[in-house]
């Protein structure tokens, strides 16, 4: 199979005084392209940086990730950043979206990016739709649900046409039902469309959306060992 | 992304308001100053100039501008300089300064005799009255009298005496106020003293050759050209000058300051957004460009509005005080706006720098 994402023995320790933290220790793992893969595991135990170092957010301290064969470990920040907007779609817990921006403006940041500059009006008003939000292309964050900031996250992660997409406990801010719709927007990206996805979650319920489930325990991937 | 960068203005309206206010009165501080400063200058030396005299004859060590000097020479010197090669006219003048009557660190009045100042070129016009007769009659130019007033045959004390207006004149020609020579030297306790004689050449030819003639002549007096005085003015003002650049500075440092310190909390109120635009892969030098952005909008319609401010400030200021001259030139108005520009600019690197700098995930963990 075609692995877009690939870990080595990736570790990251954090100095906090005079104590390392390990908070990812010696992880190897794989993606393969339109795979729905989620990392499960209690909160703290590493889930959140695996995904920063897995995307490009931050440098592992030792160990390699390859996106598309690419050691994004070694590159400079310049090159990272290229690989993010080019990449990766990032999908927050807490949406980060630009609260004095619409939805649609929220999606051009996004696009101008990765595009130098130029914006697809055609192409937001599909993701839009995509979403089930073509009608709130001019709504500020405010102005919309918690359930609905989340899908204009997620129409803004897709917007660029990533290579994958990384979900940060998507969910870890909505209600249930909320929380069912964007899980199932997410299968249907994957089912629908092929769209390649890593989910973090603490939630078990929430992980078996995903067609393979990575646990995780104090910065290891327990499971698959 | 200047959507982002009008999206947090028009979200911050208080520290929008601020910044602007602080751009707008650093472009009305330099422009309201300097027009002040060319526009008093210019108008006496417009007034001077539309005398007619070609040379300004003055005592050693006196200064371009009139209102400063308190040298005296005596009046017999006329019959040595009007027998200079090439000298048509001599109109000798005692000046002095009162605070009446309005005008920016007082108004300067003429001691003249009517007919030498007339032969020199000083065409008096009226609008209403006579010219001066009388030992204690006075004449007051039209804006003068508008400031103050002033009608004909109105009392004006002076020096503690009384003058009567008998004429108002068109045009102020090199003062506001005259009153007879002799008047005013007795006045002043100076018999046969003047402060300057103007001087009229045979032909406009003559004028640089008459005037060092004249310097040979009488070592240690100053010729002034008439053509030239403005410039000379200016540089005489070398003191209002370096006072302008002071105050200009001042300006461009505080304009810069509230820049930088207004970019700066909204850097620090911002990080998560600056964490999102790393997340969605920004450059340094896409986050640099936004921040920058922001504060060139800011210093823009700051700008604007010290435009605004300024014009508003020269048409109270010409209201309330009618001698006043104040020349906002084009020239100041593209200068203060470059410095506003500037100003803004320097204002928000470090900041930006700072922003460009933030680690994605700190920044996006940031409460």
């Amino acid at each position: 199979m075609n692995k877009i994402l690939r870990t080595e023995n990736l570790e990251k320790v954090y100095r906090v005084g005079k104590i390392d933290i390990h908070a990812v220790q010696g992880v190897n793992l794989g993606i393969e392209k339109g795979e729905f893969v989620s990392i499960v595991g209690p909160s703290g135990c590493g889930k959140s940086t695996l995904l920063h170092l897995m995307g490009g957010m931050a440098k592992p301290t030792t160990g390699r990730v390859f996106i598309e064969g690419i050691d994004i470990s070694t590159i400079s920040d310049v090159e990272r950043a290229k690989i993010r907007r080019e990449k990766i779609g990032f999908v927050f817990q807490r949406f980060n979206l630009f609260s004095a921006l619409s939805s649609q403006q929220n999606l051009e940041i996004a696009m101008q990016i990765c595009r130098n500059g130029n914006v697809d009006h055609q192409r937001i008003k599909e993701i839009m739709a995509l979403v089930g939000l073509e009608n709130k292309l001019h709504h500020k964050p405010l102005e919309l649900s918690m359930g609905e900031q989340q899908r204009v996250a997620i129409a803004r992660a897709l917007v660029n046409d990533p290579l994958l997409i990384m979900a940060d406990e998507p969910t870890g801010n909505l209600d249930s039902e909320n929380s069912y719709r964007v899980l199932y927007l997410l299968k249907d990206l994957n089912r629908n469309l092929g769209q390649t996805i890593v989910l973090i979650t603490h939630n078990q319920e929430a992980s078996k959306i995903a067609d393979r489930k990575i646990k995780m325990k104090d910065g290891m991937v327990i499971s698959p060992s | 992304m200047a959507n982002l960068a009008l999206a947090n203005l028009t979200k911050r309206k208080t520290r929008t308001l601020v910044s602007i206010l602080a751009v707008a009165i650093e472009i009305s501080l330099i422009l309201v100053l300097v027009g002040l400063t060319k526009g008093t200058l210019n108008d006496v030396a417009a007034r001077i100039q539309s005398i007619g005299a070609d040379i300004l004859f003055l005592p050693p060590g006196s200064s371009s501008i009139l209102s400063l000097n308190n040298y005296f020479m005596h009046s017999n010197l006329k019959e040595s300089i009007i027998t200079t090669e090439g000298v048509k006219a001599v109109s000798p003048v005692i000046t002095w300064v009162t605070n009446k009557l309005g005008g920016i660190g007082g108004n300067i009045i003429f001691g003249i005799d009517p007919k030498e100042f007339n032969n020199v070129g000083g065409k008096l016009e009226l609008l209403r009255g006579t010219s001066l007769q009388g030992e204690y009659d006075m004449l007051v130019d039209r804006r003068c009298a508008e400031a103050n007033n002033l009608h004909l045959n109105d009392q004006v004390e002076l020096l503690n005496r009384q003058f009567t207006i008998v004429g108002i004149l068109k045009v102020g020609v090199g003062a506001r106020i005259y009153i007879p020579l002799t008047t005013l030297q007795n006045v002043l306790n100076e018999p046969n003293r003047v402060s300057l004689f103007f001087v009229k050449c045979q032909s406009p030819e003559l004028v640089g050759e008459v005037a060092s003639r004249l310097e040979k002549s009488f070592p240690g007096y100053k010729t002034q050209l008439s053509e030239a005085y403005a410039e000379d003015l200016a540089e005489s003002a070398q003191g209002i000058n370096q006072f302008i650049s002071a105050i200009t500075v001042i300006a461009i440092l505080v304009s810069f300051l509230v820049i930088l310190l207004a970019m700066y909390t909204t850097i620090i109120e911002r990080t998560r957004e600056i964490g999102i635009l790393k997340a969605l892969g920004a450059t340094k030098a896409y986050i640099v460009k936004a921040i920058v952005t922001e504060a060139v909008a800011l210093s823009i319609i700051g700008i604007l509005c010290g435009y605004l401010l300024s014009f508003a400030a020269q048409t109270w200021i010409s209201n309330t005080y009618p001698l006043i001259t104040i020349i906002i030139t084009p020239t100041w108005i593209i200068l203060a706006g470059i410095l506003g520009l500037v100003s803004g600019f320097l204002g928000s690197l470090y900041p930006s720098y700072r922003a460009a700098r933030l680690d994605p995930v700190e920044a996006l963990n940031y409460e």
